[in-house]
This record gives structure tokens, sequence and C-alpha cells, in this order.
């Protein structure tokens, strides 16, 4: 009896005091509930207002279908070129000894932080008319190709970042043993570092496939006419023709593709927090 | 002052890490809680230090209830395992930690840091870093630290168990000393290391999975340990297997004389040191010897009892039967204590 | 074989806009006409003060960003589970959406009552605090993650209030990752277009949004040398943040 007077006492002190501590989360709650949540509520029901006229009317666009298709091909091509490439730089820094490695991983958390549209706007000169390689190259500015070299160009670190990491962890030790058995550089890649390094590999891809769907400086700035991909038609639909509810349809298909994408991510890579900075 | 758990039970969600512990801990008292990993006693001096909420029972210091007060009301001193000095401040700032919390005036903390600093003979690295100090030298800052609040109460939480061992043997003296320091203190003492709970506690409380199996003043606790767990927790005793009829009692069907037989302990409880090689004893194998400087220990099975090893410290400097050979190994009956089988 | 794949891949960009900001014509392969003339034009009139919005910007939000994500990341510490698991699929939306949609979003909401923020800078500002604050709480919450509740639990044994544990103890041993997200917010802060493209007003008109007129009106070379600018203030404002780091050890 007295035992369980004590117990009664006890639970709601305790609940009592969690939800006490649970109330500290409530202004940063509200803060993105009003400035992210609210407003994509807003973005939702604005795409309705003409009943699924609007809808239909976008979605049934050529304009729409090929930026759609647009922005997943580039996605997808410039995340398999970010993967061979930061793949191959990753391994040649970790394990390949030259002077300046340290740097050069200085340089690739520096690139992280970096806007994007400054990689498009050294294309204009390298790839431009008047430009390095402009004689060359064409017309290459204005192809898709300029966006997935640019996008290649300019996510690659984030593929090697989380790459270096796991690479850093893998003992030497373990590399020498399997080249003193006799195995090239090309087995010991494929055979020993890439299954070691295989959840980075698919985080950092992951990670960079979201980012370049939703990329969109390097659009902007290139500003080729064959290559509307959906974020950019969103600014073009919002801003420069002003049909906030045509703008409002690609958003939510944009933001479905996204957060799709990204809850997919996130419980393939096993609750793990795929790092973004 | 006095700690006392009633019934504390602690759960993190599903999983029991304390079931029922009863303890209590007088003043000036030393009780250390010695167990395995995941026996419950990290557990229960998180309790009396107010970082876990029992979800059963009840915490008393010197009579008040201090179930539902947050640690920073209860006065009480702990010692973490990895000591967790501020990082950002330095020796002489953690010290005074606790007494610039309660507002003391300047002057009294001055003091009262120097004093605290002197006695565990770290004066002169008042004006360093944690970072710049060895894992001995932040223990010592954290029992002063500790200490500087003047707690009726001291909880250490394993404070040895991150230092190597020749530093770890130099802390247990200077632990001994500072018990001397604080004579009214009531000490819980956490520890996995027998070792350290004989040289320390006034008594000690065996834990094991979340329960408190034994407790008893340490002396007790070795010459007669109540159950098999403890016996070869604290001091690794040899558990032999016996037949219990009327009064006697066989060992692989031999009558143990002087051995007083007791209802339903039927394992021989005898401590390694104690077994001695002669003759007249049990016929059994030498399976292996090691020598351990100042002693050997030999590993032995009795004849009839194969799979049991039987541990024999033996002085070093005379001779050692060849390993195979056949030995007889003599238990005294004073040495020899029966304990309930029970799960090892 | 890597060098030129590196050089290409990485550095290329970086240089050429360097050459261009200070040449005065690029026709053949190398630029030519070497001049300061357009660093002059990005450092007056209206560049330089697309500057000072952006720095202010930066400044402003990356400081929001960083006392709301530090908030949420100390709060998320003690809260139940499922709210934590809440807060940290809200402070990850803005990373998830496009910045364009997160600007529309913004404009949508913001262009009617309760809020007009329409056509003044607390919308560029709030656009910039939202995409900066997913990083800084995943920054701090990172860290938090990585230090031990036992220095807040022995400083409660000590006597310390909550409020003395959060500011003599928490805080001062995350200050070294309040710092790095606070560079960070703010680098990103100076670079980003998508979501000031679609809500900046006139009289609020940033680095890069600037950076993009000129482009579009083909002035080149004074988009890059406004870009040599940007880089260099970064640069300069994350350096100094660094600073702040001091001798806080985080373990």
């Amino acid at each position: 009896m007295a035992v369980e007077a004590l117990n009664f006492q006890v639970a709601p002190s305790n609940k009592g005091r969690q939800s006490k501590r649970s109330l500290w989360l409530l202004p940063p709650i509200l803060l993105l509930a009003a400035l992210v949540v609210y407003p994509l509520v807003l973005v939702a029901t604005e795409s309705f207002t003409g009943g699924l006229a609007t809808w239909r009317e976008v979605v049934g666009s050529t304009e729409f279908r090929n930026a759609l298709i647009r922005t997943i091909q580039i996605s997808v091509t410039s995340t398999i070129g970010c993967l061979i490439v930061g793949t191959f730089l990753a391994a040649v820094i970790s394990f390949v000894p030259f002077p300046g490695a340290r740097i050069v991983s200085g340089v690739v958390d520096a690139m992280l932080s970096l806007p994007s549209f400054l990689v498009a706007l050294s294309f204009t000169f390298l790839y431009g008319t008047a430009g390095v390689l402009g004689s060359l190259a064409g017309g290459f500015l204005t192809t898709p190709w300029a966006v997935v070299l640019a996008e290649i160009t300019f996510y690659t670190p984030f593929v090697m970042r989380p790459l270096l990491g796991a690479m850093a962890r893998i003992p030497r030790v373990q590399l020498d043993v399997a080249a003193s058995l006799g195995g090239g550089p090309w087995r010991v890649l494929s055979k020993i570092v890439l299954p070691e390094v295989k959840p980075a590999l698919v985080a950092g891809g992951s990670l960079t496939l979201l980012l370049t769907l939703n990329e969109f400086g390097i659009v902007l700035f290139l500003g080729a006419r064959d290559t509307t991909t959906l974020p950019m038609l969103v600014h073009t639909k919002g801003i420069v023709m002003f049909d906030y509810p045509g703008a409002c349809v690609i958003a939510v298909v944009q933001i479905l593709l996204s957060i799709t994408l990204y809850a997919v991510l996130r419980s393939a890579l096993g609750g793990r927090r795929a790092r973004l900075d | 002052m006095t700690v006392q758990l009633e019934d504390v039970t602690v759960h993190f969600g599903r999983t029991c890490a304390l079931e029922g512990l009863n303890l209590t801990v007088a003043a000036g008292e030393t009780v250390a809680l010695l167990g395995p990993s995941g026996s419950g006693k990290s557990t229960a001096l998180k309790a009396v230090a107010g970082f876990v909420r029992p979800s059963r029972g009840r915490i008393r210091i010197a009579g008040v209830d201090v179930t539902d007060v947050p640690p920073a009301k209860r006065g009480i001193g702990v010692v973490v395992q990895q000591y967790a000095l501020f990082p950002h401040l330095r020796v002489a700032d953690n010290v005074a930690f606790g007494l610039r919390a309660a507002r003391r005036p300047k002057a009294e903390v001055t003091r009262r840091v120097a004093e605290m600093l002197d006695m565990v003979g770290m004066s002169t690295y008042a004006r360093r870093f944690p970072r710049e100090l060895s894992g001995g030298q932040q223990q010592r800052v954290a029992i002063a630290r500790a200490l500087a609040i003047r707690p009726p109460v001291l909880l250490l939480d394993d404070p040895l168990a991150a230092l190597d061992a020749q530093l770890r043997a130099d802390m247990l003296d200077e632990l001994q000393k500072l018990r001397r320091e604080v004579p009214d203190v009531a000490i819980v003492y956490v520890t996995h290391d027998q070792a350290e709970a004989l040289a320390l506690a006034d008594r000690i409380a065996v834990m094991r999975a979340a329960r408190l199996v034994d407790i008893a003043p340490s002396a007790d606790l070795y010459a007669a340990p109540p159950s098999a767990f403890t016996a070869s927790f604290l001091g690794g005793a040899n558990l032999l297997p016996v037949e219990v009829s009327a009064d006697e009692v066989r060992v692989a069907g031999h009558p143990l004389a002087g051995v007083r037989a007791k209802e339903g302990n039927n394992l021989l409880c005898i401590r390694p040191h104690a077994v001695r090689l002669g003759s007249g004893g049990l016929p059994a194998r030498l399976l292996a010897a090691q020598w351990r400087g100042a002693s050997s220990r030999l590993t032995c099975a009795i004849d009839g009892l194969p799979d049991v090893r039987v541990h024999i410290d033996v002085p070093a400097g005379g001779p050692l039967p060849e390993v195979g050979a056949q030995v007889s190994m003599v238990l005294p009956p004073e040495a020899c204590s029966l304990v309930p089988a029970g799960t090892r | 074989m890597f060098a030129i794949v590196l050089a290409v891949l990485v550095l290329a960009p970086f240089v050429v806009v360097g050459a261009a900001a200070f040449s005065g014509s690029w026709n053949g392969v190398f630029p030519s006409d070497p001049t300061t003339s357009h660093l002059r034009d990005a450092l007056s009139g209206d560049e330089l003060a697309s500057l000072t919005v952006s720095l202010q910007t930066a400044l402003l939000g990356g400081l929001l960003a960083v006392v709301f994500g530090t908030w949420a990341a100390l709060a998320s510490r003690t809260a139940s589970a499922p709210l934590v698991r809440f807060t940290d699929a809200l402070y990850h939306l803005p990373i998830a959406v496009p910045s364009v949609v997160v600007g529309l979003g913004l404009l949508v909401a913001f262009s009617r009552p309760p809020l007009l923020l329409n056509g003044t800078k607390w919308i560029v500002v709030i656009a910039h605090l939202v995409l900066m604050v997913a990083f800084t709480y995943g920054t701090v919450a990172a860290a938090l993650q990585r230090t031990d509740d036992a220095y807040a639990d022995v400083a409660a044994s000590l006597g310390a209030s909550p409020a003395r544990v959060l500011w003599q103890v928490r805080l001062p041993m995350l200050r070294p990752a309040i710092v790095s997200a606070a560079s960070l917010s703010v680098a990103l802060s100076m670079g980003e277009v998508g979501a000031t493209i679609m809500v900046y007003p006139a009289s609020w008109r940033t680095l890069p949004v600037s950076v993009f007129a000129l482009t579009d009106r083909g002035q080149t070379f004074v988009a890059a040398a406004e870009s040599l600018v940007l880089l260099a203030v970064t640069v300069v404002l994350v350096v100094t943040l660094d600073r702040l780091r001091g001798r806080a050890v985080e373990r």
C-alpha cells in the first residue's frame, strides 16, 4: 500500500518535469512552423486556387514535362559523374603520397561553402564564344552538358568529403597486406577499398542527387535555352510571368520529388544523419 | 549523515537497470558497490546523485527524502568516470565552480580552493587547463572539486578505471589518505575491481544483473562468501561441486574431514592460496603452471571431476611438479566454506 | 593525370574568375588588357550598396540562425523522443526543399495579411535565416551528440542552477561548434541566390543577385570582379569568426 502511494507520487512529477523541459522546444518549432511549414502549405493551397484546372494545364504542358525529364537527367548524370571523379580523387588523396595532400583536402572543405554560381560564371569565360576554349567548344555553353559539367565541378567535393573520412579509417596494414599478396592497385581499390567505403559512397551520392535535383544557381547563370529545370521553371513562372498558381503547382511537384527522395535516403541510410555541411 | 536507499528501481525505457536496491551508508563509512559492467552499480550511484530518476523507491540523505530533489539541491560530491573536468576552465576555476554557484564570498572561494588543491597536492597546477594534466592529476582535481563544497556524501564512480596499473596502485594509497582527511563523509565507491573494493571499503555490496547479491563487511565477505557469485567475483575462489549427505561432505567421492555440511549448499569454496600440494589429499593432475614472480599459479583437475579447473597459488622457490604429473591436493577445512550453487 | 583532373575541376573556375576580374578583354586563349577598372566598378555605386546589403543580411540572418539553431539543438536534448524526431525533420526541411521553393513560399505567405513583408528587407533576412538554420542546427546537434552529459550532471551536482549549467558549461563547451556553424551560415548566406532572387525588393539587392544582373546585361567582367569581392569578403568574415573559437576544447 505504502509502495503504491509512493509510486503514485513519483509518476506525475516525472511527467511534469519532462513536459516542462519539452516546452523549451516550442519557440524554435513555432518559428519553423511559421516560416517554413505555413508558407509551404500556402503554396499547396495556392496551386489549387483554380481548382484542378491549373494542375491539368501545367502538368499537361510540354514545357513542364521537358523540365521534369531534364531535371532528372541532369541530376542523375551529374551524380554519376561526381561519384566517379570523387572516388578517383579521394583515392589518390588518401593513398598516393604527394606533397600538399593536406592542402587539397582543405580546399575541398572550403569548396563546400562557396556559391555554385561561381562555377557557372567561370564557364562563361572558359567555354563562352570569347573564352579560352571558345573556338573549340563551339556552342557547348548552351547545352545541358555545360550544366552537367558545372554541377560535377561544384558537387564533387560533396562526394569526396565523406569518402575521405571513410578512407582515412581503412587501416593501412590491410592495404599493404593485400598488395603484398599480389593485388594490383585496381584490384585493391575494387576489392578492398570500395566495399569498405560503400556507406560513405551511398551517403555522398544520395546527398549529391538531392542537391543537384534542387540546384538553381548554376542553371540560372548558364541560362541555356534547352536547359530549363524545375527550380528554373518555378522562378520563371513566379517572378518573370507572375503566374503564382502555375509556379505553385511546379513547386508542389518539386517538393514531393525532393522530400520523397530525402525520406527514402534517410531510411536507406539507416537513420544515420547524412551530414549536409 | 547517512544515505538510505529504499527499494530503488531504475528503468531506462524497457530495460531495468536497477531492481529494488536497499542500502544504507552511514556517516564516515565507505561502501563499495562492486560488480561487473551492467550490474547496476553506476546506475545506483547516479540515482543517489540525482542524475537519473528512480521509477520506484525512495532515497534519503540524513533522513530527508531527496527523491524528487534536483541534483543541484542535494549537495552531494560526485566524481564521474572520465572526471568531466570543464575543459574551458583552469584547474582553480574548476575547483571553485561549486563555491561560485553557491555565491560564496570571493575571499572564501580563494581560500577554500587553495586548501583543496593543497590537500590533493595540486597547488602548483592551479593555472593549468585540464588537457594539460595527466589522468591521475585530473582525478585529483575532480576529487578536490567535489569536496570543495563540503558535501556530506561523496560518490566516486570507478575513479581509477581510466588509469594504468602502476598509477592505479599509487592513487589507491592517495584515496586511503584522503579517507582520513574527511572522516565524517559517507563515501559510495563504485568499482569493478575487487582489489580496490577490499583496500578502501568498510563494507562491500556485490551487484549483478541490476540486483544486489550480497552485502557485508569486507573481511566477512572475503572469508565466508554467502554466494557462489560473490565467492568467485571477490577474490576468484575455486568452486567445487560436492555431495552432501547426512553430515558428511564428499568431493569426487572422497570425504572431507572437518567440513560441516549445510542443507542445500553444494559448492565448496576455497581460495587459490589456501589449497596446498601435499600427501594424503585428493588425487589430481597438473594441467598448467604459470610463474608469476612471487608465486606460481597451478591449474589442476581433480580425478573424477575432469571439467572443473582448480587454481592453486604456491609461493615461488619450491620445486614444482611436471605438467601432466599426478599430484595430491590438500584442502584445509578451516579455509573451506560451503555456498549454494545458484547460477554462476 | 591527377593534377590535371584536380586543376580542371576544382581550381580552374576560380583562376578564371580571378583573371577575368582584372582583364579588359578576353578574346583569345588568355585574357588581355590588364585593368583594375572592373574592380573599381564593383566597389562603387549600386554594387557597393549590394555588398553592404549582403553583409547585413548574412550577419543578421546568420546570427538569428545560430541563435535558433543552437536553441533548437539544446532544447531537443532533453525533450521527449517523438518531439525530437519531429524537430529534427522540421529543421532538415529547408535543405530538402529547393531554395527557390522556399523563396516562393515566403513570397506567397508574406504578400498577404497577417504579415505583409513582401517588398521589405525582412523577407530576405527571413529567407536566409530559414535556409541557414538547418545547417546551424545540424552542426550544433552533432557537437552536442559528441559531448558527454556527465559535464552538465557534474555541474548540477556542484549546485549550479540549470541556467548556470547552460551559460557556464554547455555553451562554452559548444563554442567551437557554434563558431563553425556561424561561419558556415555566413559563407552560405553571402552566396545565396535561389531564395533571394525570388523575394528581394529593389531596395535590398544582395551581391549574388547583382552579379546575376550584371551577367544578364553582358557585363561579365564586372560580374567577375564583383564575385572576387564576394569571395574576399566571405574569406575575411570566416577567418574573423574563426578567431572567436578561442581555446575551448571540443571533446
